[in-house]
Parts: C-alpha cells; sequence; structure tokens
C-alpha cells in the first residue's frame, strides 16, 4: 500500500510538468482540498464512526479564522495554518461534548444543524465577518527562496496545487499512523460496538472528543489554504452541499481507509469537470456514477479492490512488520 | 479469614415498575468461582451490569478491591475496568472487521500510555509500547488457542472460538475478577468441555470468576460456591449440594421440567 501511496505522489508532484493548463492544475488543486477534508472527515466517520454532516462549518471556521488573523493582525499563511487548526479543533471538541449522547441518525441532525448555525453566523456577524460579501483581500502565501528574496504565491496555479499536495501527502501519513496505533484500534472498536468497547477499559468519551478535535483540526487546515488561495471567502462556500459531498467522497473511497478518502475525493473532485462537455447533464450523471457506485459495491472503491486481493494487508490497525 | 474481594450490598435496580434486583447482597472471595444461576428474567446479567457500570443500580453499594475498597456504583464503565474487572457478554460482543489479534490488541489498551502525538511521531517510547502490546497479544492468542485464526477477522470464526476471542479480550485487561455472562450458551458439548478446561486454567492463575449460566449441570462442577436468583432476590447460596437440595430452589427452579431434563 506504501508503495502505491508514493507512485500517486510522484505522479501528482509530475503532473504540472505535462500539462502547463492553469485550468487542470486549478481542478486538481481543488481535488486535493477535497481530499485533505475527505481525510480529516474519515478519522470522525470512518476510524470512529460518528456521522457527521456538519463538516464543512470545520472548513469554514479554518478559513475564517485565517482571513480574519490575516487581516487584523497580518499574521501571515504559515503562521496561520496552527490557529486554524487549533480553533477548528477546538469547535471539534467543544461540540462533541453536547453531543456525546447521541448516535447515528440523531447525531446526524445535530451536526447537519451545527453545519448550518456556523454558516448563518458567519453570515450575520457582518462587522467581524463582512457577511454575505464576506472578507477580502487575504493574503497569499510568500516563501523565503535563498537568492531571491520573497517569493508570493499571487494567484498562480502551480504553487497551490504543490502546498495542496504536501499537505494532503503529509495528513495522510498522520492518518494512517493514527489509525495503527492504540488509540487508532480504541477508535474502531468505538465504530463496532461502543458498550464493549467500554468493558474494554476504552474511555468513550475521551476519545470520541479526541477524534472529532482531530478531524475538525484537519478541516481547519483545509480551509486556511482554502482562504489563501482564493483570497477572498463567503458564507456561501460552506453550504450543506459541501459536507454531503466530503461525506460522500469519504464513502466512496471506502469508509475507514485513508486511501479511499484520497481517491474518492479525486473521482468526485474530478468527475464535474471531467463532464462539463455534456452540459446540462453534467450532475445528472454524477448521481447515477454515485447511485450504480453504492449499489455495485457499497464499501467503496479500496474497500472493493481488497475483497478482490489487490493491496490486502492482513490487518488494518496493525503494522504488518512491527518495529523492533 | 481473608476479606472479600467484591462486597455487593443491598443492591436494588428498578426499570419502571419492575424491580429487576431487590436488596441483593452477595459476597465473593478471593480465588473462588462462584456460579451464578436462576431462571430467565430472575436478574443474573442485570447484577453484572450493575457491577461492571452499564446500569447504575437505585439503591445499594458495590465494593471491590483487596486492600483499597473501592466503591464501584457511580463510576464509568472504563474505570471499573481499572479497578480490575473484566467481563464477557451473554449474546458475544466481538468487533466486527477487527481481526482476533486486533481484539486481543484492545484489551491492552489500558496496560499501554502512548498518547497520538507519540504515534504519529513513531517516537520511541510508542514503539516499544506498540512491540510490548503486540508480544502480549500474540501470547494470549496462542494461549487461547486462536493463533491460527490470528489475521481472520473474529466474527468469521465459529461460534465457540468466537468465545474464546472475547475471553481472550477480556483476559488482555489482566483484571482480578472476571464475570462470565453464559460462556457455555450455545456451546456444543465438546466445546463446552474446553470451556471447563479455560476456566479451570484460569482459576490455577489466581483468578476470581463469577459465572452465570442456567445449565446447572456446567456450572456446579466447576463453581465452589452458588447463589440462586429468583425474580431479583438471592434465593439461595452455598456449596453445589446444598443449593441443590434447598427446596425453595427446587421449587423456583430446578423444579421446572424444561429446565430439568
Amino acid at each position: 500500500m506504501r508503495r502505491w501511496g508514493a507512485a500517486l505522489l510522484i505522479v501528482a508532484c509530475g503532473l504540472p510538468l505535462i500539462t502547463r493548463n492553469a485550468y487542470h492544475i486549478d481542478v486538481l488543486t481543488g481535488a486535493g482540498l477535497y481530499a485533505l477534508l475527505a481525510l480529516g472527515l474519515n478519522v470522525v466517520v470512518g476510524f470512529t464512526g460518528l456521522l457527521h454532516l456538519g463538516y464543512a462549518a470545520f472548513f469554514a471556521i479554518g478559513a475564517y479564522t485565517y482571513a480574519l488573523l490575516n487581516l487584523h493582525a497580518g499574521v501571515p499563511f504559515w503562521l496561520g495554518l496552527l490557529p486554524s487548526a487549533a480553533t477548528a479543533g477546538l469547535c471539534g471538541v467543544l461540540l462533541g461534548i453536547p453531543v456525546m449522547r447521541v448516535r447515528g441518525d440523531y447525531l446526524a441532525i445535530v451536526t447537519l444543524g451545527f453545519g448550518e448555525i456556523v454558516r448563518i453566523l458567519f453570515t450575520n456577524l457582518e462587522s467581524w465577518t463582512g457577511g454575505p460579501n464576506g472578507l477580502l483581500g487575504i493574503a497569499h502565501p510568500t516563501i523565503w527562496i535563498p537568492g531571491q528574496g520573497v517569493w508570493g504565491f499571487g494567484v498562480r496555479s502551480v504553487p497551490y496545487y504543490y502546498l495542496v499536495v504536501a499537505l494532503t501527502a503529509l495528513t495522510a501519513a498522520v492518518c494512517v499512523r493514527m489509525n495503527r496505533s492504540r488509540v487508532g484500534r480504541a477508535w474502531a472498536a468505538i465504530r463496532e460496538d461502543e458498550v464493549a468497547a467500554a468493558c474494554a477499559g476504552i474511555d468513550t468519551v475521551q476519545l470520541k472528543l479526541l477524534a472529532q478535535g482531530c478531524g475538525a483540526a484537519i478541516g481547519g487546515v483545509a480551509g486556511a489554504v482554502f482562504a489563501a488561495k482564493q483570497g477572498t471567502i463567503t458564507p456561501d462556500s460552506f453550504d450543506f452541499i459541501l459536507s454531503v459531498m466530503v461525506l460522500a467522497m469519504v464513502v466512496l473511497g471506502g469508509l475507514g481507509r485513508v486511501s479511499g478518502a484520497i481517491i474518492g475525493a479525486l473521482v468526485l473532485g474530478v468527475l464535474p469537470e471531467v463532464l462539463r462537455g455534456v452540459e446540462q447533464f453534467r450532475m445528472l450523471l454524477f448521481g447515477v456514477v454515485m447511485i450504480s457506485m453504492m449499489r455495485l459495491c457499497p464499501q467503496g472503491i479500496m474497500g472493493a479492490l481488497r475483497a478482490r486481493g489487490l493491496f490486502r494487508s492482513p490487518s488494518s490497525t496493525v503494522d504488518a512488520v512491527p518495529a523492533a | 479469614m481473608p476479606s472479600p474481594l467484591l462486597e455487593i450490598n443491598r443492591l436494588t435496580k428498578r426499570f419502571g415498575g419492575v424491580v429487576a434486583l431487590s436488596e441483593v447482597t452477595v459476597t465473593v472471595e478471593a480465588h473462588e468461582i462462584v456460579g451464578l444461576i436462576g431462571p430467565n428474567g430472575a436478574g443474573k446479567t442485570t447484577l453484572f451490569n450493575c457491577i461492571t457500570g452499564l446500569l447504575r443500580p437505585e439503591e445499594g453499594t458495590i465494593a471491590f478491591g483487596r486492600e483499597s475498597r473501592e466503591p464501584l456504583v457511580g463510576l464509568a464503565a472504563h474505570e471499573i475496568v481499572q479497578c480490575g474487572i473484566a467481563r464477557t457478554f451473554q449474546n458475544i460482543r466481538l468487533f466486527a472487521h477487527l481481526t482476533v489479534l486486533e481484539h486481543v490488541l484492545v484489551g491492552t489498551y489500558i496496560r499501554t500510555h502512548a498518547g497520538l502525538l507519540s504515534a504519529v511521531l513513531r517516537r520511541r517510547e510508542a514503539r516499544h509500547e506498540e512491540r510490548w502490546a503486540l508480544d502480549r497479544a500474540m501470547g494470549l492468542v496462542e494461549e487461547f488457542g486462536l493463533s491460527r485464526r490470528a489475521h481472520e477477522p473474529a466474527v468469521s470464526l465459529p461460534f465457540g472460538l468466537q468465545r474464546r476471542v472475547e475471553l481472550a479480550r477480556a483476559m488482555a485487561l489482566e483484571p482480578e475478577l472476571l464475570l462470565l455472562d453464559e460462556p457455555a450458551a450455545g456451546l456444543n458439548p465438546t466445546e463446552k468441555q474446553d470451556l471447563l478446561g479455560v476456566i479451570q486454567r484460569l482459576r490455577t492463575h489466581g483468578l476470581t470468576i463469577v459465572l452465570i449460566d442456567h445449565d446447572m449441570r456446567f456450572v456446579m462442577p466447576v463453581s465452589d460456591r452458588v447463589i440462586v436468583l429468583d425474580y431479583g432476590r438471592v434465593i439461595a447460596a452455598g456449596s453445589s449440594s446444598a443449593v441443590q437440595n434447598d427446596p425453595r430452589v427446587i421449587e423456583a427452579y430446578l423444579g421446572k421440567p424444561s429446565t430439568q431434563q
């Protein structure tokens, strides 16, 4: 599996050398941002089994955190990443406390409400967030190159592409390691049977909050990248449809699988653009693809591949070769 | 006279108007195997659920531990596990999708301490701990005769082996007291014999065991003492033979032809 991940990363790094088309790079950058979001949501829904329908809220919180810090305090992008992740993570934990006792469908409804509340708050807190007009003039990232001085990302597409690829690869590696730890196994136990997990000595409250915090923090990072790339953010970028799309990516790729979250995001992130040729049938075909995928392989793309003997590993939460 | 390991005093649990347990007083000595029997609905599992923190009793106390007497009522399930009590379930509760080895590894959770950050950074202590947990889990998997199936999903195993997975997971918690809720239910005669062997072996490790079953022929031979529940009350307690001849027990339980044949 690691080999396939490395291969995908090499291909991803090489792509801008092949295509100079800014539109292609931009679409892939968008898909990469989706991948980041899907990886974060996968921690909550896939690893721990907590159905979350308001995940876009953490994306929004991360984006607004960086935007406000940048506009009011001049905080540069790289420094803004941490508070964006921290604020979103904290909101994830805070939301986790009142919803601790609800599960499944009920949890989905509460989190859906949370997502809407955050979006509406950002729309109506006009003095802070600019209301429906959003925030403008957010600084793009800059890097310091030896001999060249400070170099801004500006509105070029390639630097953002590499930024997103790097962050996605890093996040994926972190997710794999989280999953293959005692905490990852405890999350899996909670997902499968919360009562049995508690009777195996697992503090389910603490671990569910930890999962929600980690998942939300990843969403916050994605939000900061989005704000820095766009330079402008408005509340309608963070609507319910986004939460549903990210959830669809996680499920389509294969719940609980890090590789699945990335594949799902690439497929669903690129597909609408590929289908642009058929104009008004675009979303119709998109729906058909999703329905047939779920009919034909309900365990998701990676789940189906594994069931056919590809990418098989003996167990997902234990390292194949334990470190000596 | 050693002080008891588990002391339950006047425990009452109600579900609405139904009194599931009524002033139940039970003590369990260290290293004892106690059979808890009674007809269906007598409150046996409810008593286990109260001890392990899944249910909160309305009245009464539960104290556990040899030196420090820990009051258990009000503690969360995972805190009670940390006190040294592990259990299995009447309807086996395994984690779907997890392999046999992973089940036992989940049991090592409370014996390990590496945080998420340590695990992500693969710090030395996290790697050592993971190695230790894996060795320990492998040892238990072998001890319970599951080595050949270690990497298979536990739910794909035959019923008898699933019971063993549950037992191995419970033993990974290194309990002082093990509560077995109908461990023989659904097992065929050979599997029951195997299970008896396992229970006898656990006792030689110094474990204290409380065992629920309604098959008296299964409970009697392994138990030092038998406690009989009926309608949420303790109606008899003592040695197997004394309980067997107790007229109240015969009336409540043994007298029923459906359970005697």
